[in-house]
């Protein structure tokens, strides 16, 4: 989310919106995600007061997710946005955290949670938000920083490639998984009921496009690290330091402390200060 | 640049990442005091009844072994911070001296237990009611947890004193001594509720 | 906050001997209220007993007193997590 929070203000070229607010739900994700461990044992016998209770504090987690989300897509209203491999990989990770967190509204309440306990619907929910929230934000961080890490361009054609057979392979793969749990198909079983067939070949397809992506993705960075077009120091135009140094950073990145005169995502200032000069 | 790379020690942060260890402790010590909290809840009376079988004075005894050391090890550090270095040692032997006294009475307290054939699924054992197995089962758990403590704090301080004698801890530089001191007062404060908690139970 | 602490020519050996006497002083205390069989209540004492001695440890011998603000702060996180976790987990216990 960190990684999703730096890359939106770059290619959108705004500040980032609610810079507070999104700090601040980071904190209370943390601080309430300690307190939901009731939630895998609703079946478990547990007390019916101690089940309100953590359906409530599930549902409480759902507060500062929605907060970032918003605030995500706020900071590309109006912004000059490019469409670049990072960003497209952290605007599938908005989408994909999203389709996991409602899914996980549905998990949290208790008379859903009866119905759906044990089955596909909770391999699919965590496969969104562990798979579709962590690795889509952590392969757009790879790419964003891939050419301070190794001071080459990836191919951006590759790249793309890349992420089309991710989202559609991803998509293919789990969303047939919310529909099986809902017909009842329990999860830790390795083989299934008949009338469950179609949806899981279609899944299994969506697992191959899946793996192709991957495979694309990582040879498109191997092939680059060593044959890429070498990197500018800043090849996103982003404000933040790291982009005020050579790629890969020299030695102790600094020689000297450089002097910082504006917010590490303040667009709007550098854009009137460049009007000053020119005027 | 270079006074950047200029390897100084950070004693504050010394003491700050000793804390935050002692938080985790915190946290592993809480995970089983909260498994006590539960079986107490639920067999009071059996808890009672098992307590009573305990030596009161053997742990009545350790508390007040643990409290001097504490006592001492604190009186070390401040001896060392005025430079008392003989004052400081004598006291830093007087903890390690504790320590063992504090381990041999455990060795002879669980010796007797051991002896009327109370071990962890020892058919005795086996055979009282559910609510005496578990209190045994955590006794055996967090006391011995917390000897455990005790021996590596035995090691901690045994090198502390090596390296107070050969000067590396001086009136300038004792943060290890400082760190190897919060890390026994905490060996203490766990005790401090443990003797209460097993061995008078009310 | 620390470098004053390290200035100070140490805390004095008064202080810590008055500190551990009261320590000694509760233990008795602690063992006295025990055999008066108060049932729960002498657990909620005993604990209570045996928070003051934590807290008179924390603060002298630990020098959590002399520390900063930070950590002081730090310190309640572990201890405010603990009462919680327990806390959520009597939720079942108690209304089952």
């Amino acid at each position: 989310m960190g990684v999703v929070t730096e890359i939106i203000p770059v290619f959108s070229r705004r500040t980032i919106f609610g810079y507070r607010a999104i700090a601040y739900s980071s904190m209370a994700i943390a601080a309430v995600g300690y307190f939901v461990w009731g939630h895998h044992m609703f079946t478990s016998g547990m007390s019916d007061t101690a089940r309100a209770v953590f359906s409530f504090l599930t549902f409480l987690v759902a507060v500062p997710s929605g907060v970032k989300v918003f605030n995500w897509v706020a900071s590309l209203y109006k912004g000059s946005i490019q469409v670049d491999a990072p960003l497209l990989f952290t605007l599938a990770f908005i989408f994909l955290f999203s389709i996991g967190g409602l899914t996980g509204l549905v998990n949290g309440a208790l008379a859903t949670n009866i119905h759906i306990h044990g089955t596909y619907f909770i391999v699919g929910h965590f496969h969104y938000v562990m798979f579709g929230g962590t690795a889509f934000a952590f392969f757009a961080g790879l790419h964003y920083w891939f050419p301070k890490m190794s001071g080459r361009m990836y191919s951006e054609k590759r790249a793309r490639l890349a992420f089309i057979f991710l989202f559609t392979g991803f998509n293919i793969l789990y969303f047939p998984m919310f529909i099986l749990g809902w017909q009842g198909m329990p999860r830790r079983y390795y083989d299934y009921l008949p009338r469950f067939h179609e949806l899981n070949a279609v899944s299994t397809v969506g697992s191959w496009i899946l793996a192709a992506g991957l495979i694309i993705l990582f040879a498109n960075f191997l092939r680059s690290v060593r044959r890429g077009e070498t990197a500018d120091w800043n090849p996103w135009g982003g404000t933040t330091l790291e982009w005020k140094v050579s790629s890969p950073p020299p030695a102790e990145n600094f020689r000297e402390i450089p002097l910082v005169t504006h917010g590490p995502y303040d667009y709007e200032q550098r854009k009137n200060n460049e009007e000053r000069r020119i005027r | 640049m270079n006074s950047a790379v200029q390897s100084h020690k950070d004693t504050a942060g010394a003491t700050i990442g000793m804390w935050l260890f002692l938080f985790t402790e915190i946290l592993l010590f809480g995970g089983i005091f909260m498994l006590y909290a539960v079986f107490r809840a639920k067999h009071g009376g059996e808890f009672h009844k098992a307590a009573e079988e305990l030596n009161r004075f053997a742990g009545a005894a350790n508390t007040v072994i643990l409290l001097t050391s504490s006592l001492t090890m604190a009186l070390a550090l401040a001896a060392i911070r005025k430079g008392d270095k003989t004052l400081s040692l004598v006291l830093q032997g007087l903890t390690i001296l504790l320590a063992c006294v504090f381990l041999a009475i455990k060795y002879i307290e669980w010796s007797a237990k051991i002896d009327h054939g109370i071990y962890p699924d020892s058919p005795v054992l086996l055979n009282l009611p559910k609510g005496e197995i578990l209190f045994y089962g955590l006794y055996f758990v967090m006391t011995g947890l917390h000897g455990l403590h005790v021996i590596i704090g035995l090691g901690v301080l045994t090198f502390m004193f090596s390296a107070t004698g050969k000067g590396k801890i001086n009136s300038n530089d004792f943060v290890g001594l400082e760190n190897s001191g919060l890390y026994w007062h905490f060996v203490d404060m766990v005790w401090v509720y443990l003797f209460p908690l097993f061995y008078l139970v009310t | 906050m620390r470098e004053d602490l390290r200035k100070q020519e140490g805390s004095g050996y008064a202080a810590y001997i008055l500190i551990w006497l009261i320590l000694l002083g509760l233990t008795v205390v602690t063992v006295t209220v025990s055999r008066l069989s108060l049932g729960s209540t002498g657990a909620v004492i005993s604990l209570a007993i045996a928070s003051l001695k934590a807290g008179l440890i924390l603060l002298f011998f630990m020098h959590l007193r002399h520390e900063g603000r930070l950590l002081k702060g730090i310190f309640l996180i572990p201890i405010v997590l603990i009462s919680l976790i327990i806390g959520f987990t009597f939720l079942d216990v108690w209304y089952r």
